[in-house]
């Protein structure tokens, strides 16, 4: 009988794992003509590339109440987050036309990931539904500073293309940005906005009413290398010998905030644009320290 | 009790049972395989090896002198503990500002690098030009307010920068020893060995601060902005020694009916000492400027 009970449960068990077995089969069998073509793609068609040969992403969001706290020395808590169209309605990425597209692909022999967005947000702009982040109340280490607000980011395909080599990640942003609005303010005092950060190839309009060019504001293809503890040795803080990451970059576009405000609804002063045109050559390097609380790096002192 | 016929076919299942099993398990498991790998780095090597003080925020209330006695402010503070290096960034057009001063309703431009008038070329800027990069050794970003803790703050500026910058804006990148600077709006402690200044003879020191649009300049330009070819700080022929660097935007401030227009407070001082002048401004504490007069570099 406790023979019987004992190969009765064997079975059972075999046929769980026989079932098992089956489906992580069916899944690889399944998945498997995705990677052959990842693995076909060049670095042309993957810069053109469709939804199909990864994965498409179309969303239409709206949240409140959310929360975040950011600690690093002090901290940075946003109370009353909320995701929406500035206006209590719904925000939206791409749709099913034209969606948000996950990408992977070869470009040599390094495989590459590509994050692209849709063309303006295709059909956002139409129904009002452009994306906006607020945070009801932002506390700056515990001080109540008011209200922050990013309005309506309106973008042109931008993407983000990222890939490996041996001591990190390389990274190419390519952005076509108009962020309407970034403000704070805190109960009835003097506000402060920057109206429209504008990030293009080429600038458009002019030189006191700056407007959102065609083409990509580019930072890349650059390198960010992570050093690890065998690495971070007893140099300046100028070399990788006293670095955790270094983030080295190639800028390439034009940047133009359209007007930078200052006072209430009731009287705004506009101080106008800031315009840094036709960036090309060179390089931004950011050395991140190993610490620099712990006075292994003096920076100069606040006074 | 099987038949002789009946043991292969029982050596047969038992083969088989036992490859599904092998399978199952390497299947469920080899995912795991992967989970282990990733779980090598603990919390003690992440302790070790990131620098947790990258970013530091904090608020703070200041007391400076201003015209009249004192100005008290509220900063809200961010500072990124990072060195930034920008090397050989060209750009063809900078501009800052375009707004009324006011008084007779016309607009002006706080600072505008294209070369279009005064004799220069528009060959623009160059960041960390003329083989000196700009290095910033840690950037600052403060929100200022009247009183941040009050239920109705009043914004007052916003300044970026950095406490430690050196290198070389290179306003002459294409080498025709004429710039393309036209207009600055700038506190701070100008060197030159030219008489860019009414004093003839060098070194000549412009102190203070400089304004485009206003008369209460400490020594006005003898020659065009245009002259001016390079700008080092803290770097290069003529090193003038650390400084800050900041680009601002402020609102208009009061000390007992002093306003800050055209003109900061504690010009030439610290970042935290000093209270930047209406509209865009750069700030700093002291530069070298390279500049032509006649043709010759000085």
């Amino acid at each position: 009988m406790v023979k019987n009970r004992h190969m009765h449960m064997q079975t059972a068990l075999f046929r769980l794992l026989r079932g098992c077995a089956a489906i992580f089969l069916a899944v690889l069998v399944l998945c498997g003509p995705a990677w052959a073509g990842m693995s076909l793609m060049d670095e042309d068609s993957l810069s053109d590339v469709q939804g199909q040969t990864g994965l498409s992403l179309v969303a239409r969001v709206r949240t409140s109440g959310g929360n975040m706290r950011l600690t690093a020395t002090g901290y940075l808590d946003l109370d009353g987050v909320t995701i929406n169209n500035s206006n209590g309605g719904f925000a939206r990425i791409g749709d099913y036309d034209d969606p948000a597209t996950l990408d992977i692909g070869r470009a040599g022999t390094s495989t590459r990931m590509q994050l692209t967005l849709p063309n303006g947000m295709n059909g956002a702009t139409e129904l009002q539904e452009v994306p906006s982040i607020q945070a009801a109340t932002v506390s700056w280490n515990g001080v109540n500073m008011g209200t922050l607000q990013i309005n309506r980011i309106y973008q042109n395909q931008s993407r983000l293309t990222a890939w490996v080599h041996s001591d990190g990640l390389d990274l190419m942003a390519e952005l076509n940005y108009d962020i309407d609005e970034v403000g704070t303010y805190k109960g009835t005092g003097r506000q402060a906005w920057l109206q429209h950060w504008l990030f293009s190839a080429n600038n458009n309009g002019n030189q006191t009413n700056p407007g959102r060019g065609t083409g990509y504001f580019t930072f890349g293809p650059g390198q960010i290398d992570i050093y690890t503890a065998a690495l971070k040795g007893t140099g300046s803080i100028d070399e990788t010998a006293r670095t955790i990451m270094r983030v080295s970059y190639p800028v390439s576009g034009s940047f133009r905030l359209n007007n930078g405000r200052i006072g209430t609804s009731a009287s705004w002063h506009d101080y106008g644009p800031i315009i840094m045109d036709g960036m090309t050559g060179g390089e931004v390097t950011i050395y991140m320290p190993i610490s620099a609380s712990s006075g292994q790096v003096n920076f100069y002192p606040d006074n | 009790m099987g038949t002789d016929q009946d043991k292969p076919k029982a050596a047969s299942s038992r083969f088989t049972r036992f490859v599904w099993v092998a399978l199952a398990l390497t299947l469920i498991c080899l995912p795991l395989a992967a989970v282990a790998k990733l779980m090598l780095v603990t919390d003690e090597e992440l302790d070790d090896v990131v620098g947790q003080s990258l970013l530091e925020l904090s608020t703070t209330t200041r007391t400076v002198s201003g015209p009249s006695g004192t100005l008290t402010y509220t900063p809200v503070i961010l500072k990124v503990n990072a060195v930034v290096i920008i090397n050989n960034v060209h750009m063809n057009n900078v501009r800052l500002g375009y707004w009324s001063t006011g008084g007779d309703g016309s607009t002006v431009t706080d600072m505008q690098i294209n070369g279009e008038s005064g004799g220069g070329v528009n060959s623009g800027m160059t960041w960390g030009g003329a083989g000196y990069p700009v290095y910033m050794r840690g950037l600052r970003i403060e929100l200022a307010y009247d009183n941040i803790n009050s239920a109705n703050p009043n914004f007052l500026f916003l300044r970026m920068g950095s406490d430690d910058f050196s290198g070389c804006l290179d306003v002459d990148p294409d080498n025709s020893s004429r710039g393309s600077l036209d207009r600055l709006s700038f506190d701070g402690r100008v060197v030159s060995n030219i008489s860019l200044w009414p004093i003839v003879g060098g070194p000549v020191i412009m102190d203070q601060q400089f304004n485009n649009d206003t008369s209460t300049v400490i020594a006005g330009f003898d020659t065009p902005f245009s002259n001016v070819l390079r700008m080092y700080f803290h770097c290069g022929p003529q090193d003038e020694g650390r400084t800050d660097w900041f680009i601002t935007l402020a609102d208009n401030i009061s000390d007992s009916g002093h306003a800050n227009n055209s003109i900061s407070w504690n010009p030439k001082m610290s970042a935290a000492t000093n209270v930047p002048a209406r509209g865009y401004w750069m700030h700093f504490q002291s530069l070298y400027a390279a500049a032509t007069l006649d043709g010759v570099l000085w």
